[in-house]
């Protein structure tokens, strides 16, 4: 289930490791609640840890993998569809890590299998049209605007920095389902400046073969809007805990939310009531207990029990963990 | 990111929850015999309730102070500073016999203890803990004290004893970071130390050295009601027996300051008697305990921020204005060193040049007039006239604040319009309105100078004398009116008093262990 995330190795001068135990704990965690439909209950999972450091910026990682490997759109039903629409109809291609504006041109019929026909340049220069057979469907998908003609040379644009990293970590249709559109995935709560050198700054990588590495970052997985920078789709969004919080966001219902440290959760937790939460306590921040505290008080005012399919949860020895069925809002 | 991190990260992860605690009782008969003498004096006192007399405040916080540091650093007894000398004690009690005769003994014989005490060369920790790491091969180990005020003089003391001279020093602030030791040495009662330093260990052991006659069991404590799998472990090899004559922790170290204190009280002992009436400037703040026994009110109304240094961020993060409610514990408060109140207002004075005088005048003309009909009335009354004439928020809280001199005008011009009008100065709303606007830019603009001078100085700045003293002083434009010290916030109060706004940002002395 979980690609092949628990392959990740991580860079530590310039050398490459093996991803810590500790840090593989939090990419499962956070796959473990992002892969399910907050609709069905609504899951809260606290640890209590010796240091923050990428506690929270991997579980968000894991967030948003799992979101992506739980997206249970039918195949079947997007090519029946996309089969279904009319000439012309405005799509994105992704092909070769990169995005193509295209429509669609009807589809055709060989050899007893059904193939969509997508064009992706102006038919005066050339009309280059791809065939698309029903288990590649997911590289298509359909977008609201079209930009009115077709380019004469057709000049895709990468969606992600390091396609390739992703590509090797959660597969083609991962890195297309990822970067395809933008969802509010997770929702990470916490110190701005840390979570974005985090996300941003530490060097992880994949084996690809032949024992070469594909480097990436965990914003690669996570997307955040705040270290992607605009005008690109992203899956999470950074909520600072000392700041104020934007009305559009507290009203959000993103599918989890990932408390980095006790601050943020006095603060915020009274909102997405709606999402998974998780919420990572560190033992060293003076505001520890009060954020135990407050989290022990939503225990008591939870819909069902405690999670116990998450009691076997391996879990690194100095971590402590809660995890139970919230009342939802 | 360093190549030790990962696994200093790996060993908080794995080993630290194998830690193990290990006790070391150390007796000195002439040290217990003050201890015992000393909390007799405290018992008699309580008892008679003779306690509250400042009479006894010099007697009993040099010997209170000097029971602390010698239980909590390891140190040669002739090495611990007095608060006063022996001497002047002896004078100041010459005459207790004729006020507290029924006590004549006791304090005499603390004092005679005390100053034996004072001039023996014995250091029962310290000998305890070289004995200890004497015999042990460990390359990285550090001596870890509660107090930042305890560090003074040690690094020369330490190395003079060969087992310890290769220690790192360090305060229990130091332990919320990623840092791990083969072993960490504590003097005292655990309970000096905050939980994280057991529950969060930076270390495989954890040897504590403490007097045979104090108590200090340490408890593995989880944080969740329904954990998962196993909670936290902890195995502490000790038990806590203790002698028959053995001392309250709680005795030692005052109890948790915001329990024992009234606020209210600490503010109004502090600034003298003040009127207690609506026109008084008054703002709800809440109390920091900092570094070196200082209470600081500071201002928590709605939107109220302060400036603080927060070593964990990145260098262009660390110097932040935060709401003062999200201030915590370890954070830094950066206060002006002389004069008090805000340095914005001072810098802001600066950039208003030649106008100072003329818009400042103005500021305190229509708030002394708004004062003085609050004076006459009440706050509800001046509330409802202001209504009455276009306010569209005055209550009794606005006012208040609007009244308040650091405030500088409402942000809804027509609560303004309606001051102006009230107060009688509707003909020249609009000049007093574009002076007051100046004001504002001013005020914003000293904001943006002091973050600019405030980094510079933060920058080059040795912030590991900062972690390690708990306070340092910036030196900004101005002289001695620029002069900040950034002090570390020891606890936060939960509760927030109503105080003089004079007394806002002023750190008040308080007693002391």
């Amino acid at each position: 289930m979980l690609g092949r995330l628990h392959l990740l190795l991580i860079q530590d001068r310039s050398k490459w490791h093996e991803l810590p135990e500790w840090a593989r704990f939090f990419v499962r965690l956070g796959f473990e609640v992002g892969r399910r439909p907050a609709q069905d209950r609504r899951l809260v999972v606290a640890v209590g840890v010796p240091a923050r450091f990428l506690a929270a910026a991997a579980a968000s990682a894991g967030v948003v993998a799992g979101g992506v490997s739980g997206d249970t759109s039918n195949a079947h039903e997007h090519f029946l569809g996309l089969c279904s629409a009319a000439e012309g109809t405005p799509v994105i291609l992704e092909r070769g890590g990169r995005q193509y504006l295209g429509e669609i041109h009807g589809h055709v019929k060989r050899e007893g299998e059904v193939w969509l026909r997508v064009r992706i340049q102006d038919p005066k220069t050339g009309g280059e049209t791809h065939l698309i057979r029903e288990s590649q469907s997911s590289r298509v998908s359909l977008v609201n605007q079209s930009s009115g003609v077709l380019p004469k040379q057709p000049h895709g644009v990468a969606p992600i920095s390091r396609p390739a990293f992703i590509r090797s970590l959660l597969g083609t249709e991962g890195l297309h389902r990822i970067s395809s559109a933008t969802a509010l995935d997770c929702v990470i709560v916490g110190k701005a400046g840390w979570l974005k050198s985090e996300l941003g700054g530490v060097k992880l990588g994949i084996e690809t073969g032949g024992r070469t590495v594909e480097e990436g970052r965990l914003d690669d997985i996570t997307r955040t809007r705040q270290v992607i920078g605009p005008k690109r789709n992203y899956r999470s969004f950074i909520v600072s805990s000392t700041s104020r919080l934007r009305h559009a966001l507290s009203t959000a219902r993103p599918r989890c939310v990932v408390f980095d440290g006790a601050l943020g959760f006095l603060k915020w937790r009274h909102n997405w009531r709606s999402s998974h939460w998780i919420l990572v306590l560190d033992k060293t921040d003076p505001r520890c207990s009060d954020g135990a505290i407050a989290l022990n008080g939503e225990y008591e005012g939870r819909s069902i029990g405690i999670a116990e399919d998450l009691s076997s949860f391996k879990r690194p020895p100095a971590v402590e963990i809660t995890a139970f069925y919230g009342a939802v809002q | 990111m360093r190549a030790t991190d990962l696994v200093v990260l790996g060993q908080l992860y794995t080993d630290g929850a194998a830690m193990k605690v290990r006790h070391h009782r150390v007796r000195h008969d002439g040290f217990r015999n003050f201890c015992v003498a000393l909390g007799q004096l405290q018992g008699a006192l309580r008892d008679s309730k003779s306690g509250t007399d400042p009479y006894w405040t010099a007697l009993m916080r040099s010997a209170k102070r000097f029971r602390f540091d010698a239980m909590a650093s390891p140190r040669a007894f002739s090495d611990i500073c007095l608060l006063g000398s022996v001497s002047s004690l002896r004078t100041q009690y010459a005459r207790c016999e004729g006020m507290y005769p029924q006590l004549v003994a006791l304090v005499r014989q603390v004092i005679d203890l005390l100053e034996i005490l004072s001039s023996t060369k014995d250091s029962p920790l310290l000998d305890a803990a070289s004995a200890v790491i004497g015999n042990d091969l460990s390359d990285s180990f550090a001596i870890v004290l509660c107090e930042s005020r305890l560090m003074a003089a040690l690094p020369s003391i330490l190395l003079r004893v060969p087992a310890l001279k290769g220690a790192h020093l360090v305060t229990q602030q130091h332990l919320r970071h990623t840092v791990w030791y083969d072993r960490l040495l504590l003097f005292g009662a655990p309970s000096w130390y905050g939980d994280f330093v057991f529950q969060a260990p930076r270390s495989r052991q954890i040897d504590v050295f403490r007097y045979a006659w104090i108590s200090g069991k340490v408890v593995a404590k989880g944080l969740f009601t329904a954990p998962l799998g196993e909670g936290p472990t902890l195995e502490d090899e000790g038990s806590d027996e203790v002698s028959g004559d053995v001392i309250d922790v709680g005795d030692v170290l005052p109890a948790p300051w915001f329990a024992d204190l009234s606020f209210a009280d600490l503010a109004r002992h502090a600034e003298g008697e003040a009127e207690d009436d609506g026109s008084r400037e008054t703002v709800r703040a809440r109390p920091f305990l900092l570094e070196g026994n200082h209470v600081v009110f500071l201002e928590a109304e709605d939107n109220a921020t302060a400036l603080v240094l927060d070593l964990d961020e990145d260098e262009e993060d660390r110097l932040q204005r935060l709401p003062v409610d999200d201030i915590s514990e370890g954070m830094y408060v950066l206060l002006r060193a002389a004069g008090g109140g805000d340095y914005v207002v001072a810098v802001a004075d600066g950039l208003l040049g030649a106008i100072k005088m003329e818009v400042r005048t103005m500021q305190y003309e229509w708030k002394a007039r708004l004062r003085g009909l609050v004076r006459e009335s009440t706050l509800l009354e001046v509330s409802l006239r202001l209504l009455d004439r276009g306010s569209q928020k005055a209550n009794e809280n606005n006012v208040r604040h609007w009244m308040w001199g650091r405030s500088i005008r409402p942000n809804d011009p027509a609560d303004f319009d309606a001051i102006m009008n009230l107060v009688g100065l509707g003909a020249e709303k609009d000049r007093y309105c574009l002076a007051m606007k100046a004001i504002d830019v001013a005020h914003l603009q000293a904001g943006q100078v002091i973050r600019r001078a405030l980094l510079a100085q933060v920058r080059k700045a040795d912030l590991s004398a900062l972690e390690r003293d708990g306070s340092m002083e910036f030196d900004l434009p101005g002289g001695d009116t620029g002069r900040m010290i950034a002090s570390r916030v020891i606890q936060v109060g939960r509760e927030t008093v109503e105080i003089s706004s004079s007394r806002v940002g002023k750190p008040i002395e308080t007693e002391g262990a």
